[in-house]
């Protein structure tokens, strides 16, 4: 039975803390990722996965703020908030499926194969139970989604590391770069908006639900690309 | 019974893993669907990876 939230915690710590303690399974799954020994085979595999959720974070984020700012959400004072952070931070967003198709045509793949191709199971799950979320039951639980996607930024010198071990260009990975470069900062921002939330204790067991579906879809979706170089 | 025994009773956390406090704090604070869907999806608590901070690389 979950007892009175903490006075002590803040609501990003006890997210975290939380993301954290789900995060096992998706850890693993990203060690065998990074360490894979067919991993220029599996990172084509991967920027294609990457893409196919990436091209699909402008328009959830989008369909959020609209279900926040209508009936019967838009007198919410923690929808309010959420609808003002996620006006804000669509346009910081808004073309980062691009970096994706970039980092395949350094590797010589044409970005229209990534855009034609028909997406993984794995990844319309995880999208799709957002929309699910946002418009069926309580649009707060994209908060537990975008908590995970930025939650764990790449340090630029671990992806260098990675292009040198397995011989690609740096140029191959500029969208891990560039993330490396805004997503602390997207991650503190998402946090100070946690804190600012008036919070209730089934607000965040929807928040800690949706970032658990979140971990075990990615997991999913990295096992996927985990086993590409079997086909 | 506590959401730390529901989850010990399922098998997801392994018998030498000591919770910090904030993870005490945060498995107490867990919801009955919360704890549900943690049984469901079979996720260990704790163990090799829970602190690896590994990038997971799928970004927003």
């Amino acid at each position: 039975m979950a007892l009175p939230l903490a006075k002590t915690r803040t609501n990003s710590e006890l997210v975290r803390t939380k993301i954290s303690l789900f995060s096992s399974g998706l850890n693993k799954a990203a060690c065998e990722f990074w360490t894979h020994p067919e991993f220029s085979v599996v990172y084509r595999e991967y920027l294609f996965q990457s893409h196919s959720i990436i091209r699909a974070s402008v328009p959830l984020m989008q369909a959020t703020l609209d279900v926040c700012r209508a009936a019967p959400h838009s007198a919410d004072a923690v929808l309010m908030k959420f609808g003002d952070y996620l006006a804000r931070h669509i346009a910081e967003e808004r073309g980062h499926d691009n970096w994706i198709l970039d980092d395949a045509e350094v590797l010589g793949i044409d970005r229209r194969l990534l855009l034609e191709r028909v997406p993984k199971e794995s990844a319309m799950r995880m999208v799709g139970s957002q929309y699910y979320w946002i418009h069926h039951y309580h649009p707060a639980a994209m908060l537990g989604y975008i908590a995970v996607m930025e939650g764990n930024p790449p340090r630029t010198d671990f992806i260098e590391e990675v292009a040198r071990r397995n011989g690609l260009p740096p140029e191959a990975f500029s969208s891990f770069l560039l993330h490396a470069k805004v997503d602390p900062k997207h991650r503190a921002e998402l946090d100070s908006l946690l804190d600012a939330l008036p919070l209730s204790q089934s607000e965040h067991g929807i928040i800690g639900l949706s970032a658990l579906q979140t971990t075990q879809y990615l997991k999913s979706v990295l096992a996927d690309v985990n086993n590409s170089h079997l086909c | 019974m506590t959401n730390l025994e529901r989850l010990k009773e399922a098998g997801l956390v392994p018998d030498e893993y000591e919770f910090n406090q904030n993870e005490e704090t945060a498995i107490e604070s867990l919801t009955n669907e919360e704890v549900d869907a943690l049984i469901s999806s079979k996720e260990k608590l704790g163990g090799d990876f829970i602190n690896t901070h590994m990038p997971h690389g799928m970004m927003f």
